[in-house]
């Protein structure tokens, strides 16, 4: 019951944080993807219709607050979502290290896609040195951020309910109430 | 479990509508959920920009309100030069024309820069605390005191988002007053070289101008101002200073380096000039 307003809060303080944090040269200009973390948290913790829900909604939100024309990055996140989906059963969802491998993986993966979308409709100059210096820092910042959300979103979700607490977790499995 | 089939269905409905919205949907759209964001983007910005550093904000108040008003003084001011320098230039021809049209003097909007770089960090942006309504719109020019910054490339109510001169997709026409020739001036991007700040876009590269002629004598140091041509720029605004120049492969014009006139890094208040 409670998931649509954990949802709705998660992408709303993602979006003003990835608008407001500066962005370092040094990692290509790129912003922390927080939006695309809190798409990453659904994909390992909540069902298939959960996460492109949460996909779609984060990819209008980042393409509103940006040039990117509308629905490019909900294309993406949905993609992304469903290819983490797919294989989260073998992974340990919980831990740490998951969501930084996944967070950085998914970033890297996104901003080449999104590099070949922009430049594709004549939006983005397509350089190859900016465009892998870019790739590297959303990795690295994937990396970094995507742990950061699990535990802000996994504890306001446990906060309100909507997961049990961890060793309940292990005992009953994941909860896919929406 | 059928409630879920039904809603991806309707989640991949709202996806391919997104991608097939007209323009003008596109806009309404994209200005409405950036609305809706605003306000909590305020509040963030707020207690980072002024919550935290709240004893000297509210001591500094009227320095402040001051301050912007003489900014905005200073930047009218220029602006009246720039107008007058430019009519100077064009009365002799403009003179002889009929259905001369009288230059209708602009109007400058000071806006603060709440954030540098878009949601995404593709392009070089800044985000202004000042939208449509307060009369901004799409494609205006956002200027300095120092000269050109770049123009809206999108207006939420009260946001707007300015695509900085550095950017390499943002193209400007330009002219360099000494020797008249013409020529396109492009963002250089971000330079893996020099000063890098935490700010981001700091370490930017020279820009590049193109197209002007082969036979122009240019020189380092020449100045570079916006042609007017195009509709966006008006006349006159200066962008920066030659550094260098090299003869294009084809030998058919020369290429130019220019360093721009305003520091990115350094912006916290900027004008839009309405049209």
């Amino acid at each position: 019951m409670m998931t649509p307003v954990v949802l709705l809060l998660a992408l709303i303080g993602a979006a003003v944080v990835q608008v407001l944090a500066p962005a370092h040269a040094a990692l290509g200009q790129v912003k922390a993807p927080a939006l695309l973390a809190v798409v990453v948290y659904y994909a390992l913790n909540r069902r298939f219709a959960v996460t492109m829900t949460a996909a779609l909604l984060a990819g209008v939100l980042q393409d509103a607050l940006s040039l990117v024309p509308l629905g490019y990055s909900s294309l993406l996140f949905m993609g992304a979502g469903a290819a983490m989906s797919r294989y989260r059963e073998q992974m340990e969802s919980e831990s740490v290290v998951t969501a930084a491998f996944f967070g950085a993986a998914t970033a890297a993966v996104v901003a080449v896609l999104m590099s070949l979308l922009l430049a594709h409709a004549g939006r983005f100059v397509w350089r190859p040195g900016p465009v892998v210096l870019r790739v590297a820092g959303s990795a690295v910042l994937g990396l970094v951020v995507t742990p950061a959300v699990f535990l802000v979103v996994g504890g306001l979700d446990r906060r309100v309910g909507n997961v049990e607490q961890k060793e309940d977790v292990a005992e009953f499995g994941r909860t896919d109430e929406f | 479990m059928k409630g879920s089939r039904v809603l991806i269905v309707l989640v991949a409905l709202t996806l391919v509508v997104l991608l097939n919205l007209p323009a003008a949907l596109v806009f309404r759209v994209k200005a409405g959920v950036r609305d809706s964001v605003t306000p909590y983007e305020n509040v963030l910005w707020y207690v980072l920009n002024r919550g935290l550093g709240s004893f000297t904000f509210f001591a500094d108040r009227r320095r402040v309100r001051r301050e912007q008003e003489l900014l905005t003084e200073v930047a009218r001011l220029r602006e009246r030069v720039r107008e007058l320098r430019a009519a100077e230039r064009e009365n002799a021809a403009l003179r002889r024309m009929a259905g001369f049209a009288r230059r209708r003097p602009h109007h400058l909007v000071l806006c603060e820069v709440v954030a540098r770089g878009d949601a995404t960090g593709w392009w070089q942006t800044l985000t202004l605390n000042r939208g449509a309504a307060e009369g901004i719109g799409v494609d205006q020019a956002v200027v300095t005191t120092n000269g050109l910054v770049g123009r809206v490339a999108s207006v939420a109510r009260h946001r707007s988002t300015v695509l900085l001169v550095t950017d390499p997709s943002c193209k400007v026409a330009c002219r360099l007053p000494r020797t008249g020739s013409f020529g396109i001036v492009r963002g250089g991007g971000l330079t893996f070289r020099g000063r890098s700040e935490l700010e981001m876009l700091c370490a930017v590269e020279p820009l590049e101008m193109d197209f002007v002629r082969a036979g122009a004598e240019l020189e380092p140091g020449d100045l570079v101002v916006t042609s007017g041509l195009g509709g966006v720029y008006p006349e006159g605004l200066t962008v920066g200073r030659v550094v260098d120049t090299l003869m294009d492969a084809s030998g058919l014009y020369q290429r130019a380096g220019v360093r721009l006139a305003v520091a990115p890094a350094e912006l916290r208040y900027v004008f839009v000039i309405q049209r």
